[in-house]
């Protein structure tokens, strides 16, 4: 198993700044460039030490957002190509279905990989439907334009013979050459995200890795339904094919793990913290599943399923009101000691009949430089080596007791 | 009266490939109603109005209603070729041509291309043009507003503006769904007009009147002036109590205006 340091680039202090909406329209007043400066330096230095803990790095993608400063994933990762050595470099990821340009996009990939010496991962995504609005993305036909971004990406990488030309539905292109081309051939490992159970069909057809986030139990309904296709199809189905991003807090002391977790929850807790006119775009969902989510959310005390933890016994609970031991139990959180953590880790590797990549949000809300560094160090001291070369067990019924074995 | 009240409200017809959803009603000159932005009810009390003394002929735009969106439909321009082949397939002349909001800009894009079975062209609360540039906006940004706001733009008298979603049937909230889609294809970017649109208004060679409601915060009745003023021999009327939708909030008056300009001709 693998492990990924991943962060928002949070800024925290802007927080408080609205209860209607943290993304889109909070004016920039509030962001000190000062502050920001500061905050883009310290989650780099983190990252950097990848190396020397033996970890991966994986760097997402926001805009117009008080819960992260990276308008830009290509960016950071540029700067972590140059100061590390030997972590792979993860986008998760770029925006192919927003950004105008896709080859513009081929072309920073091809940067980071050349420069890296073929260790990036091209994370290539559809974003969160929130993000239409600052790209000004047409969100009717999203899905189609995603898989033709996709599709001049790659042939844009792999391309060695001169110019084409591309006149698709969406994209058009006369001289299509990019320089350089990438490190690795024909193109980086691609890694899609899927966050529905049914989104591990198409991605095991193309024969991306797929990642999930925060989903708990239901990220063993995808990779079964990624593994069962990719089967059907003759693509590889291994548990390197899957990424997992949860919560990840180690401490010398259970209570101050668990302490660090809530902290890094403040994501979970104004994530979600959208104006209404900007969660569900016109189009974006098909019109069925739309209509059925308005049915839905006449009930009272109404939580669309992606914001909720799917329990042991297939209740639902809220996860920006979950608590820290419910967030653990079903496996959105592993937090504890490094034995602790290391067991909460096993078992949901059996859970899900192996899990290659663990992404490790292991930063968020007023977590500070020194106890996220901590924590890190911890799990790469103790917990890291363990994970390395994991294999999934039948998975056992849950114990009530975390402790170390 | 309404003749009609044991036929179907609406029915599907297909015209150039596309089936469409289309209220017809009533007897006389014949009159297109083009729905706008957040579509029309079939029953709508508006429709009882003209079918009264004309045909009344209401199609549901692509898209819209339960009308095909299909793949190779994707701007104005090819709703106003669709509208040019009905009225053809119809044999249909001296149509008065009703457009709301949205349904405004398909008959301007219309009548820029043929007005020979256009008799005359009524614009309520029309989009589809720009008078301004860079951060002069003409037309709110019904994507960006809350559901407050857009509800005290849209209307003057709010009751209008939220819908009981509980009350409303499976259908009727596909219906709103597919409209929410439908809209966004058609309208997203550049938002709600056509650049190219205002260089061919000269083409327009039909009585065109021009409605605004006189509280309407999504265009403002300005945007109707300078619209009506760069239509040649166009009348530009307000109607009071009433928003962007004077067919919601103003049936009466506005089918009366419609009447009354149809009879002038």
């Amino acid at each position: 198993m693998r492990t990924w340091m991943f962060c928002e680039n949070p800024y925290p202090e802007a927080w408080d700044k609205s209860s209607v909406s943290l993304r889109n329209s909070l004016p920039s007043r509030y962001c000190d460039p000062k502050k920001a400066a500061d905050i883009l330096h310290r989650h780099l230095d983190e990252w950097a030490m990848a190396d020397e803990w033996g970890l991966d790095i994986c760097v997402n993608e926001h805009h117009s957002t008080a819960t992260c400063l990276t308008a830009d994933c290509t960016l950071p990762l540029y700067a972590l190509a140059r100061e590390t050595k030997t972590a792979r470099l993860m986008s998760l990821g770029i925006h192919i279905a927003n950004r105008p340009d896709p080859i513009r996009v081929a072309e920073q990939i091809a940067m980071i990989d050349v420069l890296s010496r073929g260790r990036f991962e091209m994370g290539l995504v559809k974003a969160s439907p929130y993000e239409i609005y600052p790209a000004n993305a047409q969100p009717v036909g999203q899905m189609r334009r995603f898989l033709e971004a996709y599709d001049l990406i790659c042939k844009a990488l792999a391309n060695q013979d001169g110019p084409f030309s591309w006149e698709g539905e969406f994209f058009h292109f006369r001289d299509v050459n990019i320089w350089p081309r990438p490190y690795q051939q024909p193109y980086p490992p691609t890694w899609f995200v899927s966050l529905s159970p049914t989104g591990g069909a198409w991605t095991a057809e193309r024969g991306a890795k797929v990642a999930t986030f925060l989903s708990g139990r239901v990220s063993k309904i995808l990779f079964d339904n990624y593994r069962k296709r990719a089967i059907e199809v003759g693509k590889p189905h291994g548990p390197e094919q899957f990424g997992y991003l949860a919560i990840v807090a180690c401490a010398e002391k259970e209570e101050e793990a668990k302490r660090r977790a809530w902290e890094i929850c403040g994501y979970l807790r104004t994530s979600p913290i959208v104006a209404k006119q900007w969660v569900n775009p016109p189009g974006y969902m098909p019109v069925e599943d739309n209509a059925k989510a308005l049915r839905a959310s006449q009930k009272p005390g109404y939580v669309p399923a992606y914001a909720t933890i799917l329990r042991h016994d297939g209740s639902r609970i809220p996860q920006a009101t979950a608590s820290i031991d419910e967030m653990i139990d079903n496996y959105v959180v592993f937090a504890g000691t490094p034995d602790q953590v290391f067991n909460q880790i096993k078992e949901y590797n059996d859970y899900v009949g192996g899990l290659g990549n663990l992404i490790m949000m292991g930063q968020g809300g007023e977590l500070t430089h020194a106890e996220t560094v901590d924590s890190y160090s911890l799990f790469a001291k103790h917990v890291q080596p363990r994970l390395k070369d994991l294999q999934a067990d039948p998975y056992v019924e849950r114990r009530k007791d975390r402790a170390a074995a | 009266m309404n003749t009609q009240a044991d036929l179907p409200v609406s029915s599907r017809q297909s015209i150039s490939n596309i089936e469409l959803e289309i209220v017809d009603r009533g007897v006389g000159k014949p009159i297109l109603f083009l729905h706008g932005s957040d579509g029309v009810s079939p029953t709508a009390p508006l429709f009882d109005a003209l079918a009264e003394s004309a045909q009344l002929i209401a199609p549901f735009h692509p898209g819209f209603g339960h009308s095909a969106l299909p793949d190779d439909v994707k701007t104005v321009d090819d709703i106003a070729y669709l509208y040019l082949d009905l009225l053809a397939a119809r044999g249909l002349v001296d149509v008065t041509v009703v457009g709301a909001s949205f349904g405004g800009w398909i008959a301007m894009e219309m009548a820029i291309r043929s007005t020979q079975r256009i008799g005359r062209i009524a614009l309520v609360d029309t989009v589809g043009l720009r008078f301004g540039r860079g951060l002069d906006i003409d037309i709110a940004d019904v994507n960006m507003l809350s559901p407050g706001e857009w509800a005290e733009r849209t209307y003057f008298d709010p009751i209008h503006a939220s819908p009981d979603l509980a009350a409303m049937t499976d259908d009727a909230l596909l219906v709103l769904s597919r409209n929410r889609l439908a809209l966004a294809q058609f309208t997203w970017s550049p938002y709600m007009h056509n650049p190219r649109l205002g260089r061919w208004l000269h083409r327009i060679d039909v009585p065109t009147l021009v409605l605004w409601g006189a509280q309407d915060g999504i265009v403002a009745p300005d945007y109707g002036r300078k619209l009506a003023a760069a239509i040649r021999g166009a009348r530009f009327e307000l109607i009071d109590r009433c928003g962007h939708y004077p067919d919601i909030e103003q049936p009466q008056v506005l089918a009366r205006r419609i009447h009354e300009f149809v009879a002038a001709a």
